[in-house]
């Protein structure tokens, strides 16, 4: 019985630990990887959030490393070009990335995504006399979701509380009038 | 690392909502299992709660993880969260046989008065045994699994965060059914032999193998979201369909043949199972056996008397008017601007105010037991000598009413939040006028007439669940000293002339603790109350102190206050306010911002009480209450939504401008030759929350507050009216009154906000 007690406490002890370890990552920047490949001589990786993405503001983050692994300094020119699929739907959008402020070999852009709809993707890097680029890729923007779509469960409190609240109400008067 | 695996570690997309809910889930389950263990420990063994907790792990692994970032772009992973909710989470859960454990967690009161009629309600009970039919389980079980898998439902989920997680909750519930029937925890009935249920599972491995099977030895990619997204690691769509089949093959046959071989194992050890004799039911709450003194308890009382230690009071107070002197002196000496790097635009409108609302809210009148103001109360009187006695005509609360508004008024009229001198010399405003009124009237009534912060605390801590109070009543009918109101000659007697046995409520009790010190038979303690029970149940007013209208209105001006404030910030009201005043050819002076206020805290509020209390008064056919005793009765079922606006509005505020502290106390610190204090490596608590949250939030404690102020709208029309139609009728105007204050901070909400207390405001 104590051995039993004793491996239920590792357990419990051992989930904990694991929360605490995810902790600090859970509330890391949620990007995710779009692409990667090597352009202009330089191993770089595109990651953008929220996923998915949203009409509004998204983060476009690229990593850049050398094939060796090293971060190159200074960091190479790049720009990440967003074109609708459905030609009229909107603009193009070209976005000019810069150094991230704090984490070396990272560079940021935050993009105002102005349809929803896909958007053509594809990063360039390099001087624009020499300018490589990652194959074009796809991505499906989402409607700026309404009110009631973004906030349904916040917005759905009140009814629903409301609801339980008068049919309490009505059980309790029910059960009063059966005594 | 490659970067494309630091990006999977680092994809966690926690929802604050997702774990507040199963925070709490855990904490109602773990108080609840401590009871039954310590009651039943043969039928709750600890492995249950290791078993439940490891489910709400799993739940939190599936919807917060880089499983849920990765869904969108690769089959397997979104195969693998589904595993996570369908057919590891649910049996978990149903293993830790939470049913008992998660109602004995609930507080007694909400268990028997909120629970308990719902779980005597035969329609329900007879709905949740149709729905917990094993026949209907397994159906909605492969039903939902079809269903959600088919291309068009899938790829609308894939596009709609929304339809993704109306399919993650139908898997869950489905699934949590489909348990229910094969698990059957206790206290379940049974609905057949283990034989029967292990039959089930066997059609259900059938069936996931028909299904992963068609994934598996496809030759074609059934969703094309896959085809044009981003294909990390360059995984192939159909390989990846593939690779998904197998996952979900394999991987949802081990819990469903584990489950089965347990079944068949133990119907074959039946009878001697049977022969077993079941042990002790845990006794339902509060019925007997249940804890008097819980280490929680202990602790809790612990505490409490520390706390009502004479020394640990003053030192709390010494700290505050050590803060309101850095406030008062960075305020007159730092940078004017921004006022976000001053400690006197940071401190007291960022965060004191944030901790002021939810310290009543979880605990009670905090701030008004470590009130600073007072700390020199002893030495004014020393010094002046009260000479004075405090005019009769001011034995009410409108000096206060008024001192609020003139504080809402000016608030937005000189921009308070941006002028750090201005808050200096408020700070010291209180400390002065505390000290002149101390000296020269007699003890408290600073506190009881006039500190507008006082009085804010005395109303809003109607709704707090401590409540100063008497442990005996016999004790005290004995008594004839009254130390408690009188003092003695060694503690002073209430400040506010509370006497504690006919006390009802928090209504101007400041928590100094003085009539705990006083009372010579240890009778009066910090005790535990239903939140909100007394609210209309205040001091009994008297007739030559308004009979009570005072209070009302000043509830209704901290109600209707609290949605003012907020809504002067957003940026629809002020831009409509720029051009009405331009309209009339007038500029925002102070002046016209005063007749404004006064329309909208004093006449409108004034306009829909008094229409409500001629509907209420009509809804009594009688005539029974005059329009005033319905006012003094019914204004204070507002006090909720109010309090849930101020929170709303200045828990934002308090959250978004988390980190401010940071960057003031540095550059405080550096003019004081310091600069190394706050090395800038402290970890952002701002991006623990997005705005999205935040507003979600918001909405959802205006919820909670609307449905409070409701149900305390019924309780006290109950009292006034003799049945329950008229009831209905009596509160009905009152609660459209709620239901409208309720709409309007939920368009607050929504309008994009002028961010004060920050760099960029």
């Amino acid at each position: 019985m104590r051995s039993r007690r004793g491996l239920s406490t590792r357990i419990q002890l051992s989930l904990a630990l694991v929360l605490c370890v995810c902790a600090p990552r859970a509330f890391a920047d949620g990007a995710i990887p779009a692409a990667q490949g090597l352009v202009g001589g330089f191993d770089v990786t595109l990651l953008y959030a929220p996923h998915p993405p949203r009409v509004g503001a998204s983060e476009w983050t690229v990593v850049i490393r050398r094939p060796t692994g090293e971060v190159p300094l200074p960091l190479p020119p790049a720009e990440i070009v967003f074109s609708p699929v459905d030609g009229g739907a909107a603009l193009p959008i070209e976005a000019a990335l810069r150094a991230h402020p704090t984490q070396p070999g990272l560079l940021i852009a935050r993009v105002d995504l102005s349809a929803a709809g896909p958007w053509r993707v594809q990063l360039q890097v390099g001087p624009p006399e020499a300018r490589d680029a990652l194959p074009p890729f796809v991505v499906e923007v989402e409607p700026e979701g309404g009110v009631l779509v973004r906030h349904w469960p916040a917005l759905a409190v009140a009814p629903v509380g409301l609801a339980l609240w008068m049919t309490r109400q009505r059980l309790v008067s029910r059960l009063r009038s059966t005594r | 690392m490659d970067p494309i695996a630091t990006a999977v570690l680092t994809s966690w997309s926690v929802d604050l909502e997702i774990v507040l809910a199963l925070g709490i889930t855990c904490a109602v389950y773990l108080r609840g299992f401590s009871q039954v263990h310590a009651q039943s420990p043969v039928r709750f063994p600890g492995w249950r709660r290791g078993a439940f907790l490891a489910g709400i792990g799993a739940l939190l692994l599936a919807l917060a993880s880089p499983l849920d970032a990765f869904a969108d772009l690769l089959l397997q992973f979104h195969m693998a969260q589904h595993w996570l909710l369908m057919m590891v989470a649910p049996p978990l859960l149903w293993l830790g046989a939470p049913t008992i454990p998660l109602m004995r967690g609930l507080p007694r009161r909400w268990l028997t008065h909120g629970l308990g009629p719902f779980l005597a309600w035969p329609a329900l009970q007879r709905g949740l045994r149709r729905l917990t039919n094993p026949v209907f389980a397994w159906l909605a079980w492969a039903g939902m699994t079809l269903l959600w898998h088919s291309p068009t439902a899938y790829q609308a989920a894939l596009r709609s965060t929304f339809w993704h997680d109306v399919e993650h909750l139908s898997f869950l519930t489905a699934s949590l059914l489909f348990w229910y029937s094969i698990l059957e925890p206790w206290p379940a009935r049974r609905r057949g032999p283990r034989l029967a249920r292990a039959l089930s599972l066997g059609l259900a491995a059938l069936f996931n193998t028909i299904f992963s099977a068609s994934f598996a030895f496809s030759s074609r990619v059934f969703y094309p979201a896959y085809e044009i997204g981003p294909k990390p690691w360059d995984i192939d769509p159909l390989a990846d369909q593939n690779a998904a089949g197998g996952l979900l093959w394999v991987a949802a046959s081990i819990p469903m043949l584990v489950a089965a071989v347990l079944l068949v194992a133990t119907e074959l050890e039946g009878s001697r199972d049977r022969r077993r004799r079941a042990p002790a039911m845990p006794t339902a709450p509060g019925s007997r056996g249940r804890p008097r003194s819980t280490p929680w308890r202990r602790r809790r009382e612990a505490l409490a008397n520390r706390f009502s230690s004479h020394a640990v009071r003053r030192t709390a107070q010494g700290a505050l008017l050590v803060l309101a002197l850095i406030v008062a002196l960075d305020g007159w000496l730092g940078p004017a601007h921004p006022s976000a790097l001053n400690l006197a635009g940071v401190l007291p409108w960022t965060y004191w105010r944030g901790a002021l609302v939810l310290g009543v809210l979880l605990l009670g009148n905090v701030f008004c037991a470590v009130c600073p103001f007072t700390l020199t109360r002893r030495i004014a009187a020393r010094c002046l000598g009260r000479p004075l006695a405090w005019p009769a005509w001011l034995q009410n609360r409108w000096p206060a009413f008024g001192l609020f508004f003139v504080f809402l008024w000016s608030y937005e009229s000189f921009a308070l939040w941006d002028r750090p001198a201005a808050t200096a010399w408020i700070v010291v405003g209180f400390f002065v006028a505390c000290f002149a009124v101390e000296g020269l009237f007699p003890r408290g009534r600073f506190c009881r007439h006039l500190c507008p912060i006082g009085q804010f605390q005395f109303v809003q801590s109607g709704v707090s669940p401590l409540e100063v109070k008497t442990l005996d009543e016999r004790v005290c009918k004995g008594c004839q000293t009254h130390d408690c109101l009188r003092g003695n000659e060694t503690t002073p007697g209430c400040p506010t002339e509370l006497f504690l046995p006919a006390k009802s409520g928090n209504l101007d009790c400041t928590f100094c603790l003085d009539c705990v010190r006083a009372c010579p038979e240890d009778n009066i303690d910090v005790l535990r109350v239903v939140p909100g029970r007394t609210l209309g149940h205040g001091r009994p007013p008297r007739p030559d102190r308004g009979a009570g209208l005072d209070a009302a209105a000043l509830a209704l001006l901290f109600c209707f206050g609290a949605f003012v404030n907020a809504a002067a910030m957003t940026g629809p009201v002020t831009s409509w306010n720029e051009s009405w005043l331009a309209s009339i050819g007038a500029n925002a002076t102070p002046f016209w911002l005063g007749l404004e206020f006064a329309l909208a805290l004093l006449v409108a509020p004034a306009l829909c009480a008094w229409g409500c209390a001629r509907l209420s008064s009509a809804a009594l056919r009688g005539g029974r209450g005059g329009s005033q005793e319905i006012l003094t009765r019914m204004i204070p079922a507002l006090t909720p939504i109010g309090l849930s606006m101020w929170l709303s509005h200045y828990g934002f505020h308090l959250l978004t401008g988390i980190d401010t502290l940071g960057p003031a106390g540095q550059r405080a610190a550096a003019g004081l030759g310091w600069p190394m204090l706050w090395p800038g490596i402290a970890p952002s608590l701002r991006g623990l929350w997005s705005h999205e949250t935040l507003v979600g939030l918001q909405i959802t404690l205006l919820g909670l507050g609307l449905i409070w102020s409701v149900a305390t709208a019924w309780r006290l029309a109950r009292e006034a009216a003799p049945t329950e139609r008229a009831t209905a009728a009596f509160a009905a105007p009152w609660m459209g009154l709620g239901l409208m204050l309720y709409v309007f901070g939920v368009w607050i909400t929504l309008q994009p906000m002028q961010m004060r207390g920050m760099v960029m405001g």
